[in-house]
């Protein structure tokens, strides 16, 4: 009976966060600009099966982490792009220094990062949570690989 | 069962939408080789405006997200980039014909973000007119 009844308060919390739609703060989408904005707009409103069936829709949580992402920690982000992953997960990418290029995947619980300059690159993941330790690690030079 | 592989002279073509091509600031993700079973289209079965049809007819729902063009690239390319990757990937296209694709082949191995970026580098863009 017990079990019973945390599994049904697991499945209508797992229901609650399905149901969540997207969403960013005013504070954040003047962050990522008028362009992102829009397109984090138009990703709301993909459904399941997007790309031959395969796309799945906008993960609320990954606008959570991205929000955090943003207002906890604004870089100067010129001009960046807002993407939609297959999984669902929103992607961040913008040229800082002028050659470095910097791709961060949001997901739900992480962070993926990949930095790239002159030949040399850094890809890795960090929690959600930890979103404030990205900038040492997007600061840091990426590690020259053979 | 295994299927049959493309030659490696082959062109082949992947299909990019809105989520994966930003056209104001001239970017295309490094998402849209990322991952397994990521579906092409050969050039040698059905040529590339027939192709966009197709890829229109297909993917471009909702209304508001649409086929912006199509990535070429040759097979031994790939299989080049795949190799010469840090931790070389012996990438290859596998023929799988759909009843809306005759064309459709995929690359059955997993691709990891830095190897879809040399990827996605790599591609000639062709508009959708």
């Amino acid at each position: 009976m017990l079990n019973l009844t945390r599994g049904r308060l697991r499945l209508l919390r797992w229901l609650g966060r399905e149901r969540r739609k997207p969403a960013l703060s005013a504070c954040a989408r003047t962050l990522l600009g008028p362009n992102a904005s829009a397109r984090f707009d138009e990703f709301s409103r993909y459904r399941d099966g997007w790309d031959f069936g395969r796309g799945r829709r906008l993960t609320p949580g990954s606008a959570t982490t991205l929000e955090r992402f943003l207002v906890a920690h604004p870089f100067e982000i010129v001009r960046p792009s807002l993407f939609l992953t297959h999984e669902g997960f929103l992607e961040l990418a913008w040229e800082s220094d002028g050659a470095r290029r910097i791709e961060l995947e949001f997901q739900p619980d992480r962070v993926a990062y990949y930095v790239a300059a002159d030949g040399s690159e850094q890809e890795g993941t960090i929690r959600a949570e930890c979103v404030g330790e990205l900038r040492a690690i997007l600061d840091a030079e990426p590690a020259l690989h053979p | 069962m295994r299927r049959p592989e493309c030659a490696d002279g082959e062109e082949v073509v992947r299909a990019v939408t809105t989520a994966h091509w930003d056209p104001a600031e001239g970017r295309v993700s490094s998402s849209l080789f990322k991952g397994e079973r990521i579906s092409l289209s050969r050039l040698e079965i059905l040529p590339l405006p027939l192709l966009l049809e197709i890829f229109d007819r297909e993917l471009a729902r909702p209304p508001e997200r649409s086929v912006l063009g199509a990535g070429e690239i040759r097979v031994s390319r790939l299989k080049q980039i795949g190799a010469a990757f840090e931790h070389p990937v012996a990438l290859s296209v596998e023929v799988d014909p759909t009843p809306s694709n005759p064309a459709h082949a995929e690359i059955p191995q997993r691709i990891s973000k830095g190897l879809s970026r040399r990827i996605v580098d790599a591609l000639v863009i062709h508009p959708a007119p």
